[in-house]
């Protein structure tokens, strides 16, 4: 960490230094927590410094495998190259590079990028290394549907900054698959930003599904203006490693922001997964829905926290965690909160952790069903019904796929 | 240039720093952050925790217990996950005070104006009407106790804990920390290191008393420490109600309390602990409350924190064996400028365990609630049961409230709930009860008191008075609410 000044000054010195080298300023200053989170755990999911070193200096490996994308895809990255079918780039829309986009995109860049250093240690750091990443911007009154395909090496440790900045009273749908190829223990970590305009509406449906051995960390932020309405899907499936942490900005009077998230966790794969709501506008409103399915050794943990400003008046904030623990090795747990400083507002919380229902069960087999199949159908229900609203085919499939999977291999690892 | 040159330097600067602290990450967990406490005028040293034993003609076992528990409290950082505790004034407090030398078991051979401030506290009134027995405790000492001679003659011990140290000293030495041991937590260090007064009480195999048994702690120096250390057994299948309340007065400077409460439930019996709490504004109120719960056994918390300036307090079950269960019911009420971060603690060690907290805050003006809690079910507890409720109501627009749970689950055959909710008073209740001729502040206290239910029909009934006009005491202050 000590030489990282001369890498700023030499390797990373761009256009966005000065956003670089304060952003570093800002992970110096961060303290690091000096007490355990829970009596058994220091940190649910442990990122040494030495990780971070990892992922500072690392390198994109050339790989000999070839990449194989989804044949829908109209926007395909491959480590550090993009391609970007035609039918997208109309209408003023751009897709390009973040590296690109400090060139080409000053203007944007100055007014949405530099200002927001970010808040969390390791998000700063992000903030001030990042080598790759995509820059998008929709006009206002566009309407645009993306879908794109990432792939890294997995053995390649990187950080990469995503911003999308979609106008007022844009509407777009944006599927966003993270997959690697190899076995490789790279060490990925990205920011992902939007920054939504008045009246505009934003689907954004996220998979990460990277090979098992690949540690990732991802900030996702939404920045919403008036009337701006964000409706969220992810799915965390792959990694040895998840940090996941999502947090919506809602400065905007009357901004919506609705979460549906579903995790995966089985092997040893350890999850923390936080999904908060940060509310200033005033009737501002916040659902947040995670699902939870966990077997073999893995652990996985479900914060969330409600954040109503003072100015939040008739704002409302609601977190909602689910997590079926499928197996006597695995560890689930959850830690919500609310922090509420405007009496004129509504706010709630609930988590439960339970197995799978042995009457439901009992019922399907009643009907003819194999046990394993069953409890296969139980953990598809269970993520179902809330992954039903995403309206996305291939998207619906792939998380069904995973919750019968693990639901029934969970039952045949326990008998 | 210059804003450029000076980042330039504060970044080196930190490097520097961040190249240091490297050497000690190892022992990250016991670093100390604040000044040592050292002074030879009102603060801690080993000298002032020598003196206490000393004057207490304690067994030498208790001296050195004493001092090892000094060591770990200076060892130990002040935690600040928490409120802000900056407040607390270590080496300006006066840890040890004696009130006079007695120890009554006669109400008459108290001195008067002991005997004046507990009268108005109503405390020998509610021992004739409604107790089994009662200790009173002023400042460090205890100043009076007494117990039926039905409960007495059934083997049942109920003194303060120093008259129990000397008379029932292998009985103590059983039970004393290990509940809650010195190395717990600072404030539990700080306890058993300078401990003084508390209550020890003694239920034998299968004696229930059905009458509750009451301790009283008045706090009554100004900058004053109170360290008192309570010790509940309930043997196999006894049963016993026990309660406590606290006051102060309010000074300027601050005044701390560090108390330890150990329970010990054993197979087939049922505690109940019910504390109210209505500290002056100027006490930092820092107890360590615990019950470990054997087989089939039950413990009940009920709990009122009404007064203090901070209270940090969550009263925790060990669920030890099969079938135990707890019942945590806590009412908070985070006045003007005051801190209440409460809540509680459940760690299911074995099958079959359930537990229920029910936990209810109010924040008036800019007062803050906070509730913070541990679920643990640990693996191998099986087919255990728990649900957690947590409430909050705000008052006033400035009013805030947050909630904290942490819930930790190892064992797939467990389930677990939790749900929480903030809220305000409705104006379509307050327009409801107005339109049936209730004044404003009637309204909102019929509203916050019907809030309260649940947790107000677990509380005696003097309590339940008591909270209610506390409660209303506190919503009058402020005129119109709502």
């Amino acid at each position: 960490m000590e030489s990282y000044p001369e890498t700023l000054k030499t390797r990373l010195n761009d256009e966005a230094y000065e956003y670089r080298r304060d952003a570093f300023l800002a992970f110096l200053k961060s303290p690091v927590r000096n007490y355990k989170e829970s009596p058994t755990v220091k940190d649910y999911v442990e990122i040494t410094d030495d990780e971070l070193q990892e992922m500072l200096y690392g390198e994109m490996k050339e790989s000999k495998e070839s990449p194989v994308f989804s044949e829908t895809a109209n926007l395909k990255v491959f480590n550090e190259e993009i391609t970007v079918s035609d039918e997208l780039l109309k209408e003023g829309v751009v897709v390009t590079t973040m590296e690109d986009a400090l060139k080409t995109q000053p203007e944007l860049v100055k007014k949405y990028v530099f200002p927001r250093l970010g808040k969390e240690r390791i998000e700063f750091l992000i903030n001030s290394a990042w080598r790759n990443g995509l820059f998008i911007y929709v006009p206002d009154s566009s309407k645009v549907s993306i879908r794109a395909h990432t792939i890294n090496n997995s053995s390649a440790s990187f950080a990469s900054k995503t911003v999308i900045i979609y106008g007022k009273e844009s509407k777009v749908r944006y599927t966003d698959t993270y997959s690697t190829i190899g076995q490789g223990t790279g060490i990925h970590g990205k920011n992902i930003y939007f920054f939504g305009g008045e009246s505009s509406k934003f689907d954004y449906l996220y998979l990460q599904d990277k090979s098992e051995g690949v540690r990732d960390i991802t900030f996702v932020k939404q920045y919403l203006e008036k009337f701006a309405e964000f409706q969220f899907f992810h799915i965390n499936h792959g990694s040895s490693k998840t940090l996941f942490v999502d947090e919506s900005q809602q400065t905007g009077n009357g901004s919506s922001f609705r979460v549906y998230g579903v995790n995966f966790s089985t092997g040893n794969q350890k999850m923390d997964i936080r999904d908060s709501s940060f509310q200033e506008g005033e009737e501002s409103n916040a659902d947040i829905q995670v699902r939870g399915v966990v077997t073999g050794s893995s652990s996985t943990i479900h914060r969330g926290n409600i954040d109503l400003e003072e100015k939040a008046i008739k704002a409302t904030g609601f977190y909602d965690s689910k997590i079926l623990l499928l197996s006597k090795d695995g560890f689930a747990n959850s830690k919500p909160g609310l922090e509420i400083k405007n009496a004129n507002t509504r706010s709630k919380h609930g988590s439960s952790i339970s197995n799978v229902d042995e009457e439901q069960i009992f019922y399907l087999r009643s009907r003819g069903i194999d046990d394993q199949v069953a409890r296969g159908m139980v953990t598809a229900g269970f993520v179902g019904s809330i992954i039903e609203k995403a309206n996305d085919e291939e998207f619906t499939r792939k998380v069904y796929q995973y919750a019968e999977s693990l639901g029934a291999n969970a039952f045949l690892a326990t008998n | 240039m210059e804003v450029e040159y000076s980042k330039d330097a504060e970044m080196e600067k930190l490097l520097e720093d961040l190249k240091n602290s490297n050497v000690k990450k190892e022992d990250w967990e016991f670093h100390d952050n604040y000044k040592p406490v050292y002074s030879t005028g009102n603060g801690l040293n080993r000298k002032v925790v020598e003196e206490i034993s000393e004057i207490k003609k304690e067994p030498d076992w208790m001296r050195r217990f004493r001092l090892k528990a000094l060591e770990i409290f200076e060892s130990k950082p002040v935690p600040t996950w928490g409120p802000d505790l900056s407040g607390i004034d270590w080496e300006n407090t006066n840890y040890y005070n004696r009130p006079d030398e007695v120890n009554a078991n006669n109400w008459d051979d108290v001195p008067d104006e002991i005997k004046e401030t507990f009268n108005k506290l109503g405390v020998p009134e509610m021992e004739q009407k409604y107790l089994a027995g009662s200790v009173a405790q002023y400042d460090s000492e205890g100043v009076y106790h007494s117990l039926k001679k039905v409960w007495e003659d059934k083997g049942v011990v109920f003194m303060d804990l120093d008259s129990a140290l000397r008379e029932h000293p292998d009985l103590v030495k059983d039970y004393f920390c290990k509940a809650v041991p010195a190395t717990d937590n600072k404030f539990a260090a700080l306890n058993a290191a300078v401990w003084s007064g508390g209550s020890f009480l003694y239920v034998p195999k299968g004696v229930k008393i059905d009458m509750p048994l009451q301790t009283y702690f008045r706090m009554n120096g100004e900058a004053t420490g109170q360290f008192e250390h309570t010790i509940v057994v309930a043997d196999e299948g006894s049963k016993v109600h026990y309660i406590e309340g606290c006051t102060a007065p309010r000074y300027d400077k601050n005044s701390l309390h560090s108390a330890i409460v150990e329970i010990y439930v054993k197979k087939n019996a049922q505690a109940r602990y019910t504390s109210v709490q209505n500290w002056s504004k100027s006490v930092y109120n820092m107890p360590t409350k615990r019950a470990w719960v054997d087989e089939n056994a039950n413990m009940e918390w009920v709990g009122g924190s009404l007064g203090s300036k901070v209270t940090m307090l969550y009263p925790s079950s060990y669920l030890r064996g099969p079938y135990a269960t707890t019942h945590n019911l806590n009412v908070s009420l985070a006045g003007p400028g005051t801190v209440k971060d409460t809540g509680a603690k459940a760690l299911h060690l074995a099958p079959h365990t359930s537990s229920r907290i029910i936990a209810k805050s109010i924040s008036i003006e800019d007062g803050k609630a906070i509730y913070r809690g541990l679920l643990r079910m640990n693996k191998g507890a099986e087919h255990s049961r728990s649900h957690v409720q947590c409430d909050a109501l705000l008052i006033n627009d400035n009013s805030t409230s947050y909630t904290y749970p942490h819930d930790e689950i190892y064992e797939p055959t467990a389930t677990f709930g939790h749900e929480a909710t903030v809220g305000r008073i409705g104006t379509e209740e307050l327009t409801y009860l107005r339109s049936r001729g209730l004044s404003e502040d009637e309204a909102s206290s019929m509203i916050v008191l019907g809030f309260l239910d649940d947790v107000m029909k677990e509380i005696p009934m003097e309590f339940a008075v008591e909270m209610n006009r506390l409660i209303k005491l506190e919503m009058n202050k402020l005129g119109a609410v709502g």
